[in-house]
Formats: structure tokens, sequence, C-alpha cells
């Protein structure tokens, strides 16, 4: 969709009143919303402001339907060592994919010379997709899990 | 249990010089026996308990060492978690560990005249065994380390409990060596003692006093060693560690390797 596309549709929101339009087609995913502002002191006239556009980029899902990060909060390993989803061999993993988690709750471990080192969510919200597999090795900053902040 | 509360500043001789910041105030907590003083700890570390609480038991039913290894713990040995917030960066937690390996060593060949060694990162050693660990547990928000829970088990007697061949043939105990093992509280006391200046030391960064303080005691200087690592076995001649709490490895070709993250798995 090209630049002149976008103006015809904020055009046509404005004319309709329409507040909100989503458009799909293809890979593009387009979002507008559109503000009215508050009546300026004295002038008691309308102003109709123009169309914003919230959302404009890359598809937030993959032609695969699989997720992307874009609009996840991403959980990076702070330290390098090695990941792991349970506090013991056996044990339940703290957590799995489709979970809700709030915010202080125990995502993993990353062991690091002896120090088992919990990491903490900081967000309330849904674990979209654990990027690492139980015991293998992480780098500083590596992501680790992806969470849908709630 | 039981709780008391005591000042330990700086009470090495070799004192850091310079140094201001907040002493390390104790508050003991004694248990007959639990199932572990880390998940103890970390219980108390909810109800927001201050820095410098120190669980001790008397015995632990579900000692654990490195990610749920056992650590066999019967009446006689030292078992004590310090609960503490440190004020450094996230990179730098596993200087806590060779912190507190290193207030174990100084302490214990202090009470036994002993010559007493770390294998990297943190297994205490006496005679060619192991006598003491560390296990820290810690929670990390982001990059914000929320707390560390240090726990140390020594291997003081065994209390006429049996043990394996196996674990005879690697551990030690206090009570075996010539002389007289401390009890278990002069011990916790010589401990606690020491690491306060050891951990004042890495609160204000004084890398270069740790680090060489932990290379005059290492097992591991100087030896040629072949460590397992995520890239496969490595080897090479120790040549101490680095910074970051990292095992340097000097290898055939003159390259320095920084070990990370792995397991020993031979020496000589």
């Amino acid at each position: 969709m090209d630049i002149e596309s976008i103006k015809q549709l904020m055009q046509l929101m404005a004319s309709c009143k329409v507040s909100e339009l989503e458009y799909e087609a293809g890979d593009m995913r387009l979002k507008l919303r559109r503000f009215e502002a508050a009546p300026q002191t004295g002038s008691g006239a309308l102003q109709i402001v123009q169309p914003e556009i919230v959302s404009l980029g890359e598809p937030t899902a993959t032609s695969s339907g699989e997720p992307s990060e874009a609009d996840y909060a991403i959980v990076k390993s702070p330290i390098v060592g090695t990941f792991y989803r349970a506090p013991a061999p056996a044990a339940e993993p703290f957590v799995s994919t489709g979970d809700y988690v709030s915010k202080g709750k125990t995502l993993c471990i990353v062991e690091a010379m002896k120090v088992m080192n919990e990491i903490e969510s900081d967000f309330d919200g849904k674990v979209i997709k654990i990027l690492i597999n139980d015991a293998q090795p992480v780098e500083y900053g590596q992501p680790l899990m992806w969470i849908e902040p709630s | 249990m039981f709780c008391s509360k005591i000042n330990l500043l700086n009470g090495c001789d070799d004192e850091p010089r310079g140094i201001q910041t907040a002493p390390l105030r104790l508050s003991l907590k004694w248990y007959d026996e639990v199932t572990s003083t880390n998940e103890v700890a970390k219980e108390l570390m909810g109800d927001e308990v201050e820095e410098g609480t120190v669980v001790i038991a008397k015995q632990q039913t579900a000692g654990r060492g490195r990610y749920a290894n056992e650590w066999f713990s019967p009446e006689g040995g030292l078992y004590f978690t310090v609960a503490l917030r440190p004020r450094i960066t996230v990179r730098h937690i596993p200087l806590l560990a060779i912190a507190v390996a290193l207030a174990i060593a100084d302490s214990i060949e202090l009470s036994m005249l002993s010559t007493t060694q770390i294998k990297w990162p943190n297994d205490i050693y006496v005679s060619g065994k192991k006598v003491g660990g560390v296990l820290i547990d810690t929670s990390i928000s982001g990059e914000k380390i929320n707390y560390a829970l240090a726990g140390i088990g020594v291997n003081v007697s065994r209390g006429g409990e049996e043990v394996s061949p196996l674990v005879r043939k690697r551990a030690i105990w206090l009570s075996d060596l010539v002389g007289c093992a401390p009890q278990p509280t002069e011990l916790l006391t010589a401990i606690l003692g020491s690491f306060t200046t050891w951990y004042q030391r890495l609160q204000v960064m004084d890398l270069n006093a740790i680090i060489d303080a932990f290379n005059r005691r290492s097992l591991l200087m100087g030896r040629e060693i072949q460590a397992q690592t995520k890239d496969g076995i490595v080897s090479g001649k120790c040549t101490g560690i680095s910074e970051q709490g990292a095992l340097l490895l000097r290898n055939s070709n003159g390259d320095v390797l920084e070990v990370m993250e792995g397991t020993i798995c031979s020496w000589s």
C-alpha cells in the first residue's frame, strides 16, 4: 500500500466519522485511529483532526502463522551461563508456553559458575514463546522468552 | 529456632583500607533441622528480611549443591546461609561465590593450620579432598539483583554417620585431620568475620584483592586442566581467573581461553 492510498483511507475516515480502521492485505497490516480535538476556547468551532497512524510496519504474524517478537516483551539473559527451565532435573518447569505470569514470578534459572540465578518476570502477562532448550548455554543479552504484557 | 544478633566488623587483621561501606549487620537464626538453609532463607526473603540474616541448622534433610545435587548434611557439620542484597552488577555475581569461598578457606586454614585450597569456582579442598562447598541462589529482575543467598556447607564432623567408599575417596571431614577440629559454632564465627571483609571488598569492586587471593589459594593454578564447556572439551595451563571469575587457560598455541561456564574434568 502506498502513501496515497493511506491518505484516501484517512479522508474516508474523516468524512464518514469513523474513529478506527484496521486494514490487512497479504503481509501488510495497517491500523488507523482518529481523534476529535476538544472545542477550542472561545472559538466554538469543532476541529477535525486528521486520523493518526498508530501502527504501521512489519506484520505481527509471519505467513506461517508463527508469532514474531515485535509486540512482545523479551526476557534476556543477564549473564553468560546455562539455561534451566526447572529448579531441579525432575521438577516441573517454572513456566510453560501459554502460562499467565505475574510480575516477580520466577521464569527460569541461568546458572553461572555454581550461582543459580532465578530470573523473575518484569511484567504481568502471557508466556508466548520459550526460545531456549533446557540445559543449553546462553550468552549475555540473549533472548530467553517472549511475554505478552497484559 | 532462636535468634541472636552480632556485629562482625572487619574482624580480620588485613582490613580493607580506605573502604567506606556500611558494615554487614548479622542477625542469626538457629534451627535444629531444616530441609536446606537456602530454602528457609528464601522464604524469609519473601518477608523482606534485612541483609545479613543468617540461617543456621544443625542438620539438613535436603541439603543440595549445584542444580539440586545432594549435599550430605548430617549433624556435626556446619550448614548456614547468609542473606544478602549485593550492590554489584549481575555480571560480577560469580565473584560473590569466590568471596564466600575465600572466607571459608581463610577460616579453615586459621583453625586447623592445614593448607586450604579452592577448586574453581568455589569448592574447598584440604589434603586433596573436598571439605566444603558454596551454593549461591539469586533473584534477578532485568539487570537488578533483588537478593543473593550464600549457602555454605563445611564437613566438620560426621557425627558417627557412615559414608560410602566413593564419598570417602572424594570428601574429607575436619575431624579426620590431625589436630582438634573446631566446633561448628567457632568455625561459623570465623567464617562470618572473614566474609564481612571480603564482602566489603566486593561491594567496592576491589577486584584485584579478590583475584589475587583466589589465585594464591587456587588448586588449579599452574596446572594442566581439561574442562568440559559448551564448545566441547578445552585444555590448557591455568593462569588464574578473570575479573568476572572466569577460569583462564593458556593452550598449546599460547592463546588464553576464558571458561565462564563448564566442569573441570581433570587436572595434573
